[in-house]
């Protein structure tokens, strides 16, 4: 048998302080701004990339419980612009049909914009071809996909899965369901550069798969240049309709993917004793898609584009420095994972705690008090949490639609948010 | 050894002529003056008022419009089916106000999505009689749903020599995934066959329960044939033997009242497209004590209890059925759709599908040369509204080009995703007009006409 271990190296500031008696207070004064390039969004004097796409999302105008909306919880969802449900609308009230075996005029310009859909998806990522692209309800389901059909079929007792402790529950849990089914076995590791990883899986003919929910919405990402063999992502978290997802398979991967769902529109001939099937993508794809919902994501990607990723990125990358040096201030707070430096860039959030304060209180208070929006729990992160040594964080996560005022007013609710309730003890 | 059927319920119709018809392709299967069944006028359709068709029109603005230089005429209901301002409303004012991820948020905005998400599922709930919310599992559509009972109550309840019995109409998505767990389990499928009426042999049926037999999947509605099969009686008959049933309600649940309880179902699915609601948005309905015990499917966030590194727990029913975000917006669109469809009333939509279906089947009848596939409407015998049909000597294909490049006219040509049927008609493909309550007397007679014009049009080159 050949069991794979791959044997990864410590970095000493990747690894947090288990023990839950820490000082809360891990951050240092002063810390470098690491951004090469200032985006001109953010210079002084112009507009913000926040306040120049803030009129683009009508849900954000608003007020809640008497305060207005501050929407930090971009990790779980994020919000969709007025291009993106313009061609929902329009989907629906001119040419809704049903695709692919259809003759008349609504039936081609419906599977016309499906499979353009597709394609954007293809060259937002820069996929070699639209066929390598699969739609799916959302990410966990595109992971159960390489789950159930690639896993089933390739993986023999022994075989070693190796994830990182950080992993959300949808990349996790369909891999313990085909370990039972398999024999394969769990690895855990800490978190490394995706390139690396694939290089050293490559060697020794290990195959990678990549969540990328948190990335693709917020940076450029290439799947040539990362040479991933599967990259998963979702629609609603990057300004697309709910219902939809995509997986990436690298083309002879997926040739040799037995299906998974059966049904419609995946199969070539159907007998009363057996069916073919028909080549990828559809192969992976049963039954009636999500038509309207594929055509909002990709309106959501020519949004995005249309700013342009790195443009993004860049921004973001501003703000969450901003974000964490601010949220540093708060007293006995904790951040979870790496201080951002210029070898190490942290994505647009910040999971915390503030000692003696429960998140949830904490979220609730921000909620009902000032109208800001954070998330509070174990974020789909059980085993991460437990390894921290804590049941649950709060947790803001911005977009490219945040403002620096967001994060002030998010730091001023949090300080009174804070001192309510220091006042008890 | 087969046991005996003890309980077997048999009903001895009286015959009527005009539902014997010839098989051949060649022959005309219609006779005239064949009657009107419809016990009750709905009053909708009463001459001088207006039909359901004329006052639901404007809801729908996609149907007024102009496709190659002719008005629309939408006959592809079947395929999928037009949404009303109110679901585009309750979808737009979805994300426009409150979108949000569900289950495990405390703010505002998510303490409301999950609300309207929830009430979405209490709402197909009750829709179909279910007697709690948590026996409906919201999926991305019947297929699959279909496949979720396969994989969960299939691969661990069947074993070699079990029987899953289907009929030759069912549509791929009824039979491929168990073809697929069949072949992992052992167990056999087999087929019921069409009667004289051209519907699935309900006496065949019968025949083929035994007490190997571990499951039914049948279609309520042929989406081709547009037979209606008794439901009630198939439920008895295979709870006789310890059998489940497991219904595929695509045609039936958008078109009459369906109701889980009466029926007695174990297993019933729906697309939402398919009922006035959006895409990327289907259910399950389970008996309670069937997915209380039924392995999870798809792993991930949201179904789960806990989760270690090596093994986790999971949530109880529904949610365990539902991994990751779920389709927030479209399923609350689909609850829209539900209100929409309840304002009107199900049987009310039902009784005005009768009376466009047998105008329909009478008109088609006319045609040159046509045969229609499926049982003639009778007192007795129910066929839904739609009609897949071939004329002697043109392809369906250029039948339905032509309708649609000339006319406007809007149906659909092919297998309709049934293959094995069309096998078993002798037929590559069939052209299919299939209507829903949107449509008007007026939309049936410009098909008509196009169709005869179309026929014209290529008998001229023969």
């Amino acid at each position: 048998m050949e069991g794979v271990v791959v044997k990864l190296p410590s970095f000493p500031f990747l690894s947090p302080t288990i023990s839950p008696s820490s000082p809360y207070s891990n951050c240092r004064l002063g810390f470098r701004r690491f951004s090469a390039s200032l985006s001109a969004a953010v210079k002084k004097g112009s507009v913000s990339l926040g306040h120049s796409t803030r009129p683009d999302f009508p849900i954000l105008h608003q007020e809640v419980n008497g305060s207005k909306l501050v929407y930090l919880d971009n990790a779980a969802t994020s919000q969709k612009p007025t291009a993106v449900l313009k061609a929902l609308q329009n989907y629906y009230e001119a040419y809704n049909s049903n695709v692919h075996r259809g003759i008349h005029y609504l039936s081609a310009k419906a599977t016309d914009e499906y499979e353009l859909a597709r394609k954007k998806v293809a060259a937002f990522i820069n996929a070699s071809d639209s066929t390598e692209i699969v739609f799916t309800r959302n990410a966990t389901e595109a992971i159960n996909l390489v789950a159930y059909s690639w896993g089933l079929s390739n993986l023999r007792h022994g075989d070693e899965i190796i994830l990182t402790i950080a992993e959300h529950h949808s990349a996790i849990v369909p891999w313990q369901i085909v370990a039972q089914k398999t024999g394969a076995i769990f690895e855990i590791c800490s978190v490394l550069p995706i390139e690396d990883i694939v290089i050293w899986a490559h060697a020794v003919g290990a195959k990678v798969l990549v969540d990328a929910c948190q990335s693709v919405p917020h940076m450029a990402v290439d799947v040539q240049g990362l040479d991933a063999d599967f990259l998963v992502a979702s629609s609603h978290k990057m300004c697309g309709p709910t219902g939809i997802g995509f997986l990436f398979g690298k083309s002879n991967l997926l040739l040799g993917m037995p299906p998974f769902l059966g049904g419609g529109e995946m199969i070539s001939d159907v007998f009363l004793d057996h069916s073919t099937y028909a080549e990828p993508p559809s192969r992976f794809e049963a039954g009636t898609p999500a038509i309207g919902e594929a055509i909002g994501l990709g309106a959501a990607i020519d949004y995005l584009s249309g700013i342009g990723m790195q443009k993004i990125h860049d921004y973001e990358m501003e703000l969450v420095n901003y974000l964490y040096e601010k949220l540093c201030s708060v007293p006995n707070i904790r951040i979870y994972g790496p201080k951002p430096s210029d070898n190490i860039h942290r994505a647009a959030l910040c999971s915390f705690n503030v000692e003696n304060i429960h998140p949830t209180d904490l979220a609730t208070f921000l909620d009902q008090q000032h109208g800001v929006a954070i998330r509070s729990g174990h974020h789909c992160a059980q085993p991460l949490h437990r390894h921290l040594g804590v049941n649950a964080s709060a947790r803001a996560s911005l977009y490219f639609y945040n403002t620096r005022e967001d994060v002030d007013e998010f730091i001023r609710s949090l300080d009174d948010t804070v001192s309510f309730f220091n006042s008890f003890k």
